[in-house]
This record gives C-alpha cells, structure tokens and sequence, in this order.
C-alpha cells in the first residue's frame, strides 16, 4: 500500500509523482491521504512552484526513514525544548545550501512550502541554517544580506539601540 | 492542523501586504516575505545578541523579536520531573527519596598558599535539577532606561527537607541540568535554607551571605555593569531590598563576573516556584523605573556636599552624624537589626552580622564641626561589650551605600576595615584579609581615618597609629560598623575630644599650607 503513487501537481499545473510513503513526510498530505482514502486524483498544492516542490521532494526522499516527529499540537509551545542551531547534519547543510546566486529566494521558499506542507524537521532546518546565518553580524549586516528595509526614524534608532546597548561591550 | 489555517492566513498577508522597498531591484527576495509566526518560530532558534542586532533591523522585526516567548524557562531536554508551565511556572517533582550520599564529577588537587588543597569538582545530589531562562537576563524585556538585567522568583513551595536546598542564582545558559546552582560553570545561586551564598568559581564553596528565605517570599537577582569600567556585579533582592552582592574576590584572586548570565533556578526535592522576568511590576523599584537613578556604589561621587546640605549640617552640627541601623527597606526584616541611639550601638545575638552607617557621608562630619582645614576625616569606635560565642566579631571602616545589610564591613566591594577577631584588614573581600594590627576587646578605642587627597585609609588604635591600611581608594564613603552576636559600641565624630590626638587640632598634623591658604581665602569670601 505505501508502495502506490501519489500525484502532486504544483503552481504551474505540472503533474509530480511520489511514492506515498515520501509524500507522507508533509503532514498535510499525510493527513489529506487518510481523509480521502485511496484514490488516483492529482493533488494540487498551488502555493507551492514545481522548482520548489522537487527541492522538498528531494529531502523527503533522504529522510523517508526518519521517525515521525511528534505532533505539536498537543503541547503548549512555551514548553518546547530549547532550539538549537548547530545540530545541523552534513547532508542537510549541503542540501539546504543549494545554488548560491539564488541562496537566499529558494532558501525562504522552501521555509514556506515547509510550513504549507507542514514537514516540521524541513522547517527547523531552514530556521536554523537562517539563524546561523544571522549569528555574529550586526545590524546593518543583517539588513544588507536579507534586503531588509530600515524604517526606524534615526530617532527610534537611536533609543533602540541605547536600550540595548547598555551591556553590549559585556 | 494548526499550521494549515496559518499558512493560508499569512500567506495572504504576505502575497497582499505592501511589498517593502528592496534595495536592488534585481534581489526584490527579503526575510520579510516570512509571515509572522515564521518569524517568531525562527527567532527561537537565535542567541541573544544575535536576536537583538536582528530586532534593531527594522519595526516588523523590533516588535516580532521582542515576545516574552524568549523569556521563558525551558529545559534543554526533557527533564525527570521538571515541568514548566506558561512558560514560568516551574515545578519542581523529582524523586528525592535516594538522599545517600554525595555525587561528584572529579577530585581536582589545588596548591594554595603551598597546601595541598582536595576539591570536588560539581557537587550534586540525586535529585537536583536545574532549570534555565532561555535568553541572558541583560536582554529581558525591562522599561526604558534601566540599566540591570533582572529577575524575580516568588517561592510557592519549598522542598520538604533541609537537606534539600533551593537555589536560586544566574549562570550560563549551557549550566548542566543535574547540577545546583552555585557548583559549576561560573553560576551563582542563593540558598533558601541558610541564605548561604554558593559560587561556582570556587567550585562551589559556600559563604554566608544573607537571610534564609521560604514560602511566600520573593528572591530576585540582577546584574549590572559598573559605569565606566568592565566589572560587572551580581546583587540579589529578598522582598524587593538588596541583601547584597556576590562576592566576587574570595582569595587573593578577583573574579569577573563578566558573562553572559542567564537565570537560573535549582532544587534539591519537590518544589513549586513562579518566575517574573519583567512581564510583572518587580517588587524591587529601580527595575521597574529606568528613572530612578541606580548605582550599587556612589563611585567617584563629589566630595562637595550641596548648598541644601551644608545648611541641614549647620543646622544639625555634629547630630547630624547619627549611626543608623542598615535595615532592609521595604520589607520585612527577617532578622533583629542593631538598635542605636545616634552614638551608641547594640547588637542583637543574630548569628548572622548586622551593620550601621553613618547618616551622612564621614568627610561631610568634619565640616559639621566647623574644622575645615583637615587633611583626613576622622572617627572613633570605643568596644563597651564583646559578642558571644564563637566566630564572633567586630568589623569597624569605610563603605559606601548603598551596603549589604547582612555583611560584616570589609567584605562587599568598596569597603575596607580592620576586623577584631583577627586584627586583619579587609579590602572588598569576603575571605581574604591582610594583617594588619592586634586584634582588640571592650575597653579598646579604634579610630579610622581617610585622606581624600590620596585615597589611604589608616586606623589608630588607642590613639595610637598603626599604618596605611589600603591607599588609592576613592569613594564617598560613611563610617560604618559591623558586627554579630551582641556587641555593644559608641561613635565618636568629635562631639568629645578624640583619643587620636591630632585627629582633634584644627590644622593637620602634616599641614598642607597651600590647602590652608585656599580654606583662609574662601573664609573671608
């Protein structure tokens, strides 16, 4: 049974097929595939694009072994284990890595598609490979790698910056 | 499917809220392009400073990265027993019932003053567990302008035996999860059942330090940084009042307390406790309002009393030099504290040392008297009883407010004086004491004095003189007195002659003429 394919069409309307037990690692299709039962519709995921798609395919197909992560729902989010940053595995590095010109556009596409396909290890890999990549840069550093506009009036800035810079030279 | 229903949410804010303006038009992609609980999610995978340079970048994220979320304490893997609730509640339910003996990481072999020395490296028992704050206390969320990380812990229920300490302290956020606070990894923690302190960089050695506390009662510990240099200082509140600061030279050796200092809380046995870290009014005010000016020594202060206070002395005389009792402000002294009648002092039998100070700063009782033309600043202390019992003893010298409450003089930062038991002297250490001179009974008159001009401190001893004692400190410092176990003293600020003869001319016994000159010139101004 896990053997069957499962059809997943992406925004572009381009057909992808998997093996069920692959698509299962999204929770959303997992669920989705229980509620329907056994059934040869296409899936559509439109707000996911082929290229993307495929990226997250091939991390389900590496990890198609991996224990199921416990479901979040029933525990109280402040409780959650303290994250980490750098357990990070070699081949996820190298594969959240991808192509450099693009690092940054594919890297917050597949947070996103992670998050719509609900595969909670792909999404902790590409909040920690982000927050890895935040460590040790200041402020204008972090504006200047992830294009972020600075809408502080120079007075806010300055206040900001005072009420946390009291013990910056620690 | 939580993350189903906020995917389709965000992802139309994020498909229709206004694009922000990329730099380049070629790399239109940004991180904020993450909807908001992405971001959040995100942000608890960043270390502090990390999560402050990133809330500086733009308002989105100032507001985002600033959830009380990073505040909350958490286990860093699931721990036996411990369960954190709402983020602050901490409950502690451990099996204690295996009390057989010590545990220890390793026997490390020190040489201290050419004595072989043992110590247990991470003392523990069976049941301690230590819980951590997600995020350095100097980030916590605090009102504008206050310049102290800080936090407190209400004790709703205390473990059943005492041989089951609670501790509560700071230490580094990688603080090990079976050790109590205080034994390892430079924490600091203060102990409820004899309100003894434990640092870690002493691996573990045990001070006392102030009251015990339970039930009901609310701990609070801060950090700060001394303006104007690189020490830092741990202090800690019990019921909104400083009980003091960790001691931070216990050798001949200062230790710095210049870490990243995350709150920490540990307990031997079943516990409950409930954490503030800001989201609550604190009971300690200067945290609660960045404009109440805050300083754990008045540094460098001027040595000029103002207009006001020149007339309040003028007015007063030498009244106004009155000791008081150093109790503990707004809140229930858990202790008997001494009891003075200006001059005269009594001791409760406290095992625990209790101190006064003088109203107003010692080299402002000179002026009071009309002497302005002195070099040093002067005061004596006549012993009228001795303590009882052993390790008792009196500590008389300079320090500055404000002042530990539960601390002989000599040991916090900022205070040198010459204790009785061992006639040593004591400069900002808790262990470590120079000798200095005899030790002395009743009967004896101490007198200590202190040159502005050069920062030296010396004490005489029935008249007598016996050497400077620390010279090149400069601070506003009180005359103050500590003592445990049923002492009895009078002060003398000059309202009777001095048995230190010079002390009572009106010149100097080395006089300084051009200084004199100056005081004559300013007189018939």
């Amino acid at each position: 049974m896990s053997d069957t394919l499962v059809t997943l069409t992406s925004q572009e309307g381009k057909p992808e097929q998997v093996p069920r037990r692959i698509a299962e690692r999204s929770t959303l299709l997992k669920n989705m595939l229980e509620d329907v039962g056994e059934s040869n519709q296409p899936i559509p995921l439109p707000n996911v694009s082929h290229k993307i798609l495929k990226r997250v395919l091939e991390y389900c197909i590496h990890h198609k072994d991996d224990p199921q992560p416990p479901s979040d729902d029933d525990k109280d989010s402040f409780d959650s284990s303290r994250k980490r940053s750098d357990d990070i595995d070699e081949w996820d590095q190298k594969f959240i890595k991808g192509k450099e010109e693009e690092h940054n556009e594919e890297l917050f596409q597949i947070i996103l598609a992670a998050n719509y396909l609900d595969i909670k290890p792909l999404l902790d890999l590409g909040c920690k490979t982000v927050a890895n990549m935040i460590k040790g840069k200041s402020p204008e550093q972090i504006r200047e790698m992830f294009n972020i506009e600075n809408d502080f009036t120079p007075e806010e800035e300055d206040q900001i910056r005072r009420e946390n810079e009291w013990a910056a030279d620690a | 499917m939580v993350f189903v229903k906020e995917i389709r949410s965000s992802l139309a804010t994020a498909v229709f809220a206004p694009k922000t303006k990329p730099h380049s038009s070629e790399n239109a992609i940004t991180l904020q392009i993450l909807p908001h609980e992405l971001l959040t999610h995100l942000s608890e995978f960043l270390d502090g400073p990390s999560l402050i340079n990133s809330l500086l970048t733009c308002r989105r994220f100032y507001h985002i990265f600033r959830s009380p979320i990073h505040w909350s304490f958490a286990p860093r893997a699931p721990l036996d027993g411990v369960t954190v609730s709402a983020g602050f509640n901490i409950t502690f339910a451990q099996d204690a019932s295996n009390r057989d003996g010590w545990l220890f990481d390793a026997i490390v072999t020190t040489f201290e003053d050419g004595v072989a020395q043992e110590h247990r490296e991470g003392m523990r028992r069976q049941g301690d567990r230590a819980v951590v704050s997600r995020m350095p206390i100097r980030l916590s969320p605090r009102p504008r302008g206050v310049k102290m990380g800080y936090y407190e812990v209400e004790i709703i229920k205390e473990p059943p035996s005492r041989m089951l300490p609670l501790r509560i302290g700071v230490g580094l956020e990688s603080h090990s999860p079976i050790h109590p606070v205080g034994s390892k990894d430079h924490s600091v923690g203060y102990q409820n059942i004899d309100g003894f302190i434990a640092i870690a960089h002493r691996r573990g050695e045990q001070f006392q330090f102030a009251p015990k506390y339970t039930v009901g009662d609310v701990v609070g510990c801060g950090y700060t940084f001394e303006p104007g240099t690189k020490r830092a200082i741990i202090f800690f509140t019990l019921n909104g009042s400083i009980v003091g600061e960790a001691p931070y030279m216990v050798h001949n050796a200062p230790h710095n307390y210049h870490h990243d200092y995350h709150a920490l809380i540990s307990s031997g046995g079943p516990a409950v406790v409930k954490v503030n870290v800001g989201l609550k009014k604190f009971l300690f005010e200067p945290a609660n309002d960045g404009s109440v000016p805050f300083s754990l020594h008045e540094r460098n202060a001027t040595l000029t009393p103002t207009e006001e206070e020149i007339e309040k002395i003028a007015q007063l005389g030498l009244k106004a030099f009155n000791m008081e009792p150093n109790v503990l402000e707004n809140a229930v002294d858990p202790l008997e504290a001494p009891v003075s009648d200006g001059l005269i002092v009594w001791w409760p039998i406290n095992d625990c040392p209790r101190n006064v100070q003088s109203h107003l700063p010692l080299h402002w009782a000179t002026e009071g008297a009309g002497r302005f033309n002195r070099q040093f600043y002067y005061y004596e202390c006549k012993i009228l009883t001795e303590g009882l019992g052993l390790n008792s003893f009196m500590s008389i010298g300079l320090a500055t407010k404000p002042y530990s409450c539960f601390h002989q003089i000599g040991w916090d930062a900022y205070s040198v004086a010459y204790h009785s038991d061992d006639g040593n002297v004591f400069h900002n250490s808790h262990q470590y004491g120079k000798p200095y001179g005899p030790s002395y009974q009743p009967g004896v008159i101490i007198g200590c004095g202190y040159y502005p001009s050069t920062g030296t401190v010396f004490f005489t001893r029935d008249g007598v003189r016996l050497g400077d004692a620390v010279t090149g400190v400069f601070h506003k410092f009180y005359a103050s007195v500590g003592a445990n176990r049923a002492w009895n003293a009078q002060l003398n600020f000059g309202q009777e002659p001095f048995a230190y003869e010079p002390a009572n001319r009106d010149g100097n016994d080395d006089l300084d003429l051009e200084l004199v000159e100056q005081m004559v010139a300013l007189d018939s101004m």
